[in-house]
């Protein structure tokens, strides 16, 4: 009777799982024997790494009893604890996998195939075990996988690693080693007493322990081992962790099992292959997460950088609208004349948030005399009460302009300075001379950048310092043409603000350009009071005249006095003087006495005995002695004290030959000034169609023989010329002093019909409605035809520029007995008043083509040329442009 | 090799025609725009490895649209051609990555896009 599959199997793997031999292994011997006919039968099966066959049962129960295979074969006889036993030999394709020790001889070839049968089930029962258990184990490496996976922290990674190991193969210590120099640290261990424990490095253990490669040591010889524990056998498997130099290793204690059967008691090579495979998946883990670390770290790294890089790009941002700022304050200051004004413009520009935004300003000026500066202003709010108030109000209005210079001109011309912080300095005196800062501001005019360490330097007394109470400042030296001309002292007070480096950078450009235009402001500004002061002067002398002529003669006038034929009758000690001759000597004789340059002044004199009125002539130049002198003459009736009888002429004659020279200087000074401030216009304007021409002059030579492109660049070229010319001969026009006029009788209407033709495309292209009205059709005029064209020219294509698409203009043309009056209106926004001032100042212009010239040339041709006037009114929706001129030549009126 | 696109940011005519036309026959790809405005629009629409721009416009100057253009992609190429030769300094550095002074040869302008288009 065969025996069955399944209760093989289930035997086999019972002993297997449980280490002990089962009642079912017991029945299946039984069985075998019942089935031999013997009284019993001992089974025993082979194990391969140790050599020998195992007795796992029979008449005893479990006997685990060891027997040396070497001498048997099948048919042989042993003993076994005194008792004779048969050997039949159990294989499997030739090889050995156990025995059946039976207590009585039986037929061998009776039961050959019984045997042979009962091999194979074995056999197989054994190897169907094996899979499942390899199957079970597999299952834990995945477990291990899994594990690895799950962990997310570094520091939680070895010990982690280390519990799992002790879970899957249970040992009596399990711990890992570092390498440190020459010796061996336990860093993690299970259990946890033995961490921290150095094993030195020469020690027995650790040479045998820490080896090169993984390995099983089985039964080692070590005497010292420091863990208290004696050694059966170990697993350790070294190995290195990706990026890191240390040498690990993992070590394995004292494989523990429960008691009974177990194949193999010590670790196995199937424990060594987990134990390998888990460092490795272990190591694995570690980088992942080393590498996920690094990445978080860069990631955080990148957040900061991209953090930094939009601050960055803040910043130079706020560097790009402060240099704009910068241009719009020097622009502001540039085109007034004021003083005061271009100082308060310096420091809203300084201080407002619109533009630069420091927080308060003090200006210094210097005292060339006295070598000192002296306080001026200081703007900024007082206190930080003041602060949010102050700085609200200022925003509110800086945001109501929309042009930044505009903004700066109104906001100064309100500004009045006298306020706290400016009453606390005004006509202060800063001694700047050895004073630690201000000195190298004012002499080697750097800028000073003051700061908390610098001030803490040293401890010297200063008056700066509790003045100002911050903890940061900065000196800019305001350099004029030839010397520092004063300071402005900037801080953030109350903001607290760092200046930066990039803020010096700027202020270094206002450093250089503010000093300038307030020289210039300061030098016109004298200029002109040097005038008017001697306006005044002309004015006490009327005032004189007309009430005594006892003063005659202590006046600084020269006084002649003629009678009604003409001859002089008196004249005074000033006249004497003037005119190198003596009372005596021309008393009686007439006026050309003095030279025929007299003549027309006498016949004047005829005109005033005949008309009974007052003629008066401004600045006349007679030329006296082969000097140019001028004179305010004016030429009165002289009525005897009754104011009946005409007795003659009084004339008078002011010498206004400094006024005139002086009026002469400073329209000089404000050209060159004008000019030299704005030559940047005029380089740029230049500069374009002289780069374009030498460019295209170059293309024309590259390609001369190409007809096509050669006619192209011809065009262009001839097209820049005249642009060219133009600029020129606006700049030329406005520096030449005098031009001879031709004079010729022409009709203003067809004129302006003439002028008008020139730009009908362009007004009609803007759709632009153009009315004309005329008093008479005949409008007569003497004057230089071609300059009264230019104006023509000018003001047209002005009032075409500033007017809308089909917006509309005007023009008017009116006469009276004396003088022609032509009135150009245009749609448009009206100009305003700051802007009236400026607007026949030569390179004065709101646009960005053009020199700026045109309308101050219209100005000289109307006034300076032709005696008229020109002005501007702004009215309706737009402005009026009106020029006036005498019929005939002015001289002749 | 695909040519480089440069865009020319210049108001006057002539002046944007003469850049135009050399820096074509230098290899590149030239768009034109006549102020900032426009600029603002072809760069949106289009790569450019490269912006000239005129420094003296009407409405926003060269500096403004060198601003914008930054805003939209912050490593733009920009050189700023300016007829004023104190823009050079270092202070203004950051708005563009070069400033050429405005001349009939356009040698300096041309190497220093070659420059900065192959750095």
């Amino acid at each position: 009777m065969f025996l069955s599959p399944k209760v093989v199997y289930e035997s086999i793997s019972e002993l297997f799982e449980n280490g002990y031999p089962s009642g079912k292994l017991q029945f299946l011997v039984k069985e075998i024997a019942r089935n031999f006919g013997v009284d019993s039968v001992n089974l025993a099966i082979y194990e391969a790494n140790k050599d020998i066959l195992r007795i796992i049962a029979g008449e005893k129960g479990l006997i685990s009893k060891k027997i040396n295979k070497e001498p048997l074969n099948s048919s042989s006889i042993i003993e076994i604890e005194e008792k004779r036993y048969f050997v039949y030999l159990l294989k499997f394709e030739g090889n050995l996998i156990g025995a059946l020790f039976s207590s009585s001889e039986i037929d061998y070839q009776k039961y050959k195939e019984y045997i042979e049968e009962f091999s194979n089930l074995l056999y197989h029962s054994y190897n169907l075990f094996m899979t499942k258990m390899k199957m079970q184990r597999m299952e834990k490496l995945l477990e291990i996988t899994d594990v690895f996976r799950k962990v997310e922290s570094l520091d939680d990674l070895p010990v982690q690693f280390v519990k799992l190991m002790f879970k899957h193969i249970p040992s009596e210590v399990i711990f890992i080693a570092k390498k440190e120099k020459e010796d061996y640290t336990i860093v993690y261990s299970i259990p946890d007493k033995y961490k921290e424990t150095l094993i030195p490095g020469f020690s027995d253990f650790s040479l045998n322990v820490f080896s090169e490669s993984p390995k099983i040591i089985v039964k080692p010889n070590i005497e010292n081992n420091f863990l208290n524990i004696k050694l059966k056998s170990l697993i350790t498997v070294p190995f290195r962790l990706n990026g890191e130099k240390d040498k690990y290793w993992l070590v394995f204690i004292n494989k523990t099992h429960g008691s009974g059967y177990i194949p193999e008691k010590s670790y196995e090579d199937f424990d060594l292959d987990i134990v390998v495979d888990a460092v490795k998946r272990f190591k694995l883990t570690h980088s992942r997460l080393t590498f996920f670390q690094k990445l978080k770290d860069e990631i955080e790294k990148l957040k900061n950088l991209k953090i930094e890089h939009e601050k960055l790009i803040e910043n130079q941002k706020e560097q790009l609208r402060k240099m704009n700022m910068v241009h719009y304050i020097s622009q502001a200051m540039r085109i007034s004349y004021d003083p005061k004004e271009v100082l308060k413009i310096l420091l809203i520009g300084l201080t407002s948030g619109r533009t630069l935004g420091f927080n308060r300003a003090l200006l210094l000026l210097k005292d060339a005399e006295k070598e000192v500066l002296v306080g001026k202003a200081w703007l900024g709010p007082a206190n930080d009460k003041e602060v949010i108030r102050e700085w609200k109000k200022a925003n509110q209005r800086a945001m109501r302009y929309g042009d930044v210079v505009q903004y700066l001109r109104e906001e100064s011309m309100s500004l009045t300075l006298d306020n706290v912080l400016t009453r606390k300095i005004k006509d202060k005196i800063f001694p700047y001379k050895s004073h630690r800062f201000l000195e190298r501001a004012v002499v080697r005019r750097k800028i000073v950048h003051v700061n908390k360490n610098v001030i803490y330097e040293t401890n010297t007394p200063d008056f700066l310092l509790p003045l100002l109470e911050s903890d940061e400042f900065v000196i800019v030296p305001l350099i004029g043409k030839n010397d520092t001309i004063g300071v402005v002292v900037l801080d953030n007070r109350f903001s607290r603000h760092p200046i930066t480096t990039a803020d010096i950078e700027i202020l270094r450009i206002i450093s250089d350009s503010a000093g300038l235009a307030i020289e210039n402001a300061i030098n016109y500004a004298e200029l002109r009071e040097k005038t008017l002061n001697l306006e005044k002067q002309k004015y006490v002398i009327e005032y004189l005249k007309d009430f005594s002529e006892l003063v005659l003669q202590n006046l600084s006038a020269a006084v002649v006095v003629l009678d009604k034929e003409g001859k002089i009758t008196e004249l005074n000690r000033k006249a004497e003087s003037y005119f190198k001759i003596t009372k005596e000597q021309i008393l009686g004789h007439k006026l050309e006495a003095f030279g025929n340059q007299f003549l027309e002044i006498k016949n004047l004199a005829y005109q005033v005995l005949k008309e009974k009125k007052e003629v008066k002539l401004r600045d006349y130049k007679i030329k006296m002695f082969d000097q140019d002198k001028y004179f305010d003459i004016s030429i009165s009736p002289l009525w005897d004290s009754e104011r009946i009888m005409l007795r003659g002429t009084i004339i008078t004659f002011e010498d206004v030959t400094e006024r005139v020279l002086l009026e002469r200087e400073r329209k000089k000074q404000e050209k060159l000034a004008a000019l030299g401030e704005m030559s940047a216009r005029v380089v740029h304007e230049l500069r374009n169609p002289i780069s374009v021409l030498g460019g295209f002059i170059k293309r024309l030579e590259k390609y001369s023989d190409d007809e096509t492109k050669r006619k192209r660049y011809l065009k262009i070229i001839s097209d820049e010329i005249v642009r060219l010319e133009n600029i020129v001969s606006e700049i030329l026009e406005f520096s030449k002093d005098k031009r001879v006029l031709n004079y010729e009788e022409f009709n203003i209407n067809e004129l302006i019909s003439e002028v008008f033709l020139l730009h009908e495309d362009r007004i009609k292209s803007k759709k632009i409605m153009f009315e004309y009205k005329t008093d008479s059709e005949n409008m007569e005029i003497y004057a230089d035809k071609s300059r009264i064209k230019q104006v023509l020219i000018n003001l047209i294509q002005n009032a075409i520029d500033e007017t809308p698409e089909g917006g509309k203009i005007e023009i008017k043309v009116k006469k009276d007995l004396k003088s022609i009056k032509v009135e150009i209106w245009n749609q448009g926004n009206p100009i305003p008043s700051e802007v009236l001032e400026k607007i026949f100042t030569p390179f004065f212009t709101t646009k960005i083509q053009g020199t700026g010239l045109g309308l101050s040339i219209c100005k000289k041709i109307i006034e300076e040329e032709h005696g008229g006037r020109i002005w501007v009114d702004p009215r309706g929706n737009g402005n009026a442009f009106i020029f006036e001129l005498p019929i005939k030549k002015s001289e002749e009126v | 090799m695909t040519k480089k696109r440069i865009l020319v940011v210049e108001d006057e005519d002539n002046m944007r025609l003469l850049i135009k036309e050399e820096l074509e026959e230098s290899g590149y790809v030239v768009d034109e725009a006549k102020n900032g405005e426009e600029a603002l629009k072809n760069f949106k629409e289009k790569e450019y490895d490269l912006v000239t721009i005129d420094i003296e416009m009407p409405g926003m100057n060269g500096l403004e649209v060198a601003g914008k253009i930054r805003e939209i992609k912050k490593d733009a190429k920009i050189i700023i051609l300016t007829a004023y030769s104190h823009y050079k300094s270092d202070l203004a550095s950051w708005a563009a990555n070069a400033y050429v002074v405005k001349t009939s040869d356009l040698t300096e302008l041309k190497d220093t896009i070659s420059k900065l288009i192959n750095s």
